[in-house]
């Protein structure tokens, strides 16, 4: 335990550094921003909430930044859980305003996170995505439908009811992030 | 051609993926057929699209094999390696591309096909058997356009990925789209010529449902969806042609 | 027989091929010699119809690559890595090339026999070694057995004994009248297999004839190479 307390320690500047120059330069994750964005501005002009459409983006971002070279990434920061945190940490940093443009800061961050850590399990950008997108899109909504009971613990809780939800949404990001902590200091690189 | 189009079967039928997409899309329609049952009894719905609707669900199938059949084609390899991609392997096989593009399109709607009759028999049989005291069994051309429908959104999902040449957006594009929160149904309520976007007029095949902004007979609304899937395929076939491997 | 002629290559607004022209011929070892970026795997890529130049053509036995019908039973090609999906066991990627040119299942385990991976027919492509890529990636060329090889950097990533094993592999199937074309970076390795060499440098052809002729006065293959790219070059 002393251990972990010790490389958490070292999670400072030049990890988030080097995480923030990786994700910045990367060339599908500017263009998924974009995307995200502009959608978000097509839904507001059509009088819809935002936030229910632009999550999938923010899904796609959370997997983008978690299966982006973690081989090359391992052999330059080897150590670790303080690596899981930093780029976590920051993808949070980047998605923030982001997630604030497109209407509501905390929900959408919350659920880029997620994807982040979902992603670091799966390890690949495709089956992640269509895991992630399946659960918001079609698997949420109709459990939804089928009992209203079920509807405040579900992961997108507080895409709907942001006061009461946020902290549902907040506890299955926590969960996924320490999932993929435990998986990613566990398993050998992919 | 056809060894290539068995080349193209085993191929696809062997990824991970595509299995998946295969499960999810025959399986899913009829699972919410049963979950929904009861409160589609309690609200005593009773409209004559009961069971095609559910059929939409089921779509993601189709979607996932559009995209995977390319975009498998496209991921790299290795990390060794990293302009290593199974299109080389492809490629120095079946040198010429249009005869590959038509044996992919031919064995993309070989499987979609049998897959949309398979979940269409499954979902509409599924709805007798719970709601059958209160709906009728749909025309068989309603059916039959349902899994043509199927058909031809896997091939929106091909054609765009020939584009993209990249998994990732058109699934999340299309998934999307297919789902409440599809933005072509959005842009509905602000111009009635959304109605023509290949997604949303395709539906008017074999849906009567009120919720379209401009009513549009199905012939014209397979036709206009099969322009829409023909340009798209014209112009993602042109692309391959030309670009480098 | 491969013919290449007055080959240009233009990437984005990079020229990178000028005017490649060789020949490799039937019964003899050509190899095909040139630094990392010299565009050997440009000029192969170009002849297996991957990627298009902007002039000129390239010809396996009298025609273009991609006009050949079931071209593995005429060609078979080694590039980059296996070529195979990550998801996807050794046998799995064999049979869909296989099928894609009507030969036979059976062929793929006597190739999988032939290049040492019977044992690891069930294995995923993506958790293969450099080395185990490359035999597959080598099976896949030998499924049609073909009178023409095509081979970019083929000892890459095997280790001596596998060297050895292509060395004598590529001797055998020139002494049986194959063609054979292969790309190289090493010099010592390309010495002691080829029978005729084609120099690389920068995009273009610095010389090409019959090993002896190419080395000339100097003492190795690798004195003669340095000598004609660094020295007095066309540029």
């Amino acid at each position: 335990m002393r251990r972990v307390h010790a490389e958490l320690l070292t999670l400072p500047s030049w990890r988030v550094t080097a995480e923030l120059l990786k994700l910045l330069t990367l060339p599908s994750l500017l263009l998924t921003a974009v995307l995200t964005l502009t959608t978000a501005a097509v839904v507001s002009w059509a009088d819809a909430e935002p936030v229910p459409y632009a999550q999938a983006g923010f899904l796609v971002l959370g997997v983008l930044a978690a299966t982006d070279s973690p081989v090359a990434t391992l052999i330059a920061m080897p150590q670790r859980l303080p690596l899981h945190a930093a780029r976590a940490l920051t993808l949070g940093v980047l998605a923030l305003p982001l997630a604030a443009a497109a209407g509501d800061a905390l929900y959408l961050t919350c659920t880029t996170l997620l994807a982040f850590g979902v992603a670091t399990l799966v390890r690949l950008p495709l089956p992640s995505v269509l895991t992630l997108l399946g659960s918001h899109f079609i698997a949420c909504p109709l459990l939804r439908a089928a009992s209203t009971d079920v509807a405040p613990f579900l992961p997108d809780a507080a895409a709907g009811a942001p006061s009461r939800g946020l902290l549902t949404t907040a506890a299955w990001t926590a969960c996924a992030l320490t999932l993929s902590a435990w998986s990613f200091t566990r398993r050998d690189a992919p | 051609m056809v060894s290539l189009i068995r080349a193209e079967l085993h191929k696809l039928l062997g990824l991970p993926t595509a299995r998946i997409g295969l499960l999810l899309g025959t399986l899913l329609s009829p699972l919410v057929v049963l979950v929904n049952a009861p409160a589609v009894r309690r609200a005593g719905l009773a409209g004559a699209d009961l069971g095609l609707v559910e059929l939409g669900v089921g779509l993601i199938g189709p979607m996932i094999l559009g995209v995977v059949i390319v975009s498998s084609e496209f991921t790299s390899t290795g990390d060794d390696a990293p302009r290593a991609r199974q299109l080389t392997a492809t490629l120095i096989a079946v040198p010429h591309r249009m005869r590959l593009l038509t044996a992919k399109t031919a064995a993309l709607v070989l499987v979609v096909g049998v897959q949309a009759i398979v979940a269409a028999a499954a979902t509409i049989g599924l709805t007798q058997v719970m709601h059958g005291d209160r709906v009728q069994v749909p025309a068989f051309g309603r059916i039959a356009a349902a899994a043509l429908y199927w058909v031809l959104l896997a091939l929106l999902a091909y054609a765009i990925t020939l584009i993209t040449r990249n998994g990732i957006v058109p699934l999340t594009l299309l998934i999307v789209n297919s789902t409440v929160v599809s933005v072509s149904y959005l842009l509905t309520k602000v111009t009635s010529a959304a109605a023509y976007l290949p997604d949303i007029v395709g539906a008017q095949m074999f849906l009567q449902g009120s919720d379209f902004p401009v009513r549009i007979a199905p012939v014209t609304a397979g036709l206009v969806m099969t322009a829409w899937i023909a340009a798209f395929l014209a112009v993602g076939a042109v692309l391959f042609h030309r670009r480098d491997a | 027989m491969i013919t290449v002629e007055r080959v240009n290559k233009i990437k984005g607004k990079t020229p990178i091929l000028y005017d490649v022209s060789f020949v490799a011929r039937p019964g003899r070892v050509t190899g095909f010699l040139g630094p990392n970026g010299a565009g050997k795997t440009s000029t192969l890529r170009i002849l297996l119809g991957l990627d298009r130049p902007q002039s000129g053509v390239a010809l396996v036995c009298g025609r273009p690559y991609s006009g050949i019908d079931r071209p593995l039973t005429t060609v078979g090609a080694l590039l980059d890595g296996s070529g195979a999906h990550r998801a996807r066991s050794a046998r799995a990627h064999l049979r869909w090339v296989a099928a894609s040119n009507g030969l036979p299942g059976s062929r793929v385990d006597e190739v999988l026999e032939i290049v040492g991976l019977a044992g690891e027919a069930r294995k995923r492509a993506g958790r293969f070694s450099l080395g185990m890529s490359r035999r597959l990636g080598l099976a896949a060329a030998l499924l049609g057995d073909p009178e023409v090889l095509v081979l970019d950097e083929p000892v890459n990533g095997l280790d001596p004994a596998g060297i050895r094993w292509m060395r004598d592999f590529l001797r055998e199937r020139a002494a049986r009248g194959h063609t054979v074309l292969l790309s190289s970076h090493l010099m010592g390795e390309l010495a002691e297999t080829a029978d005729d060499v084609v120099v690389i440098a920068k995009g273009r052809i610095v010389t090409q004839g019959v090993l002896a002729d190419v080395v000339g006065d100097h003492r190795t293959l690798e004195d003669a190479f340095f000598a004609l790219t660094e020295g007095g070059g066309p540029w």
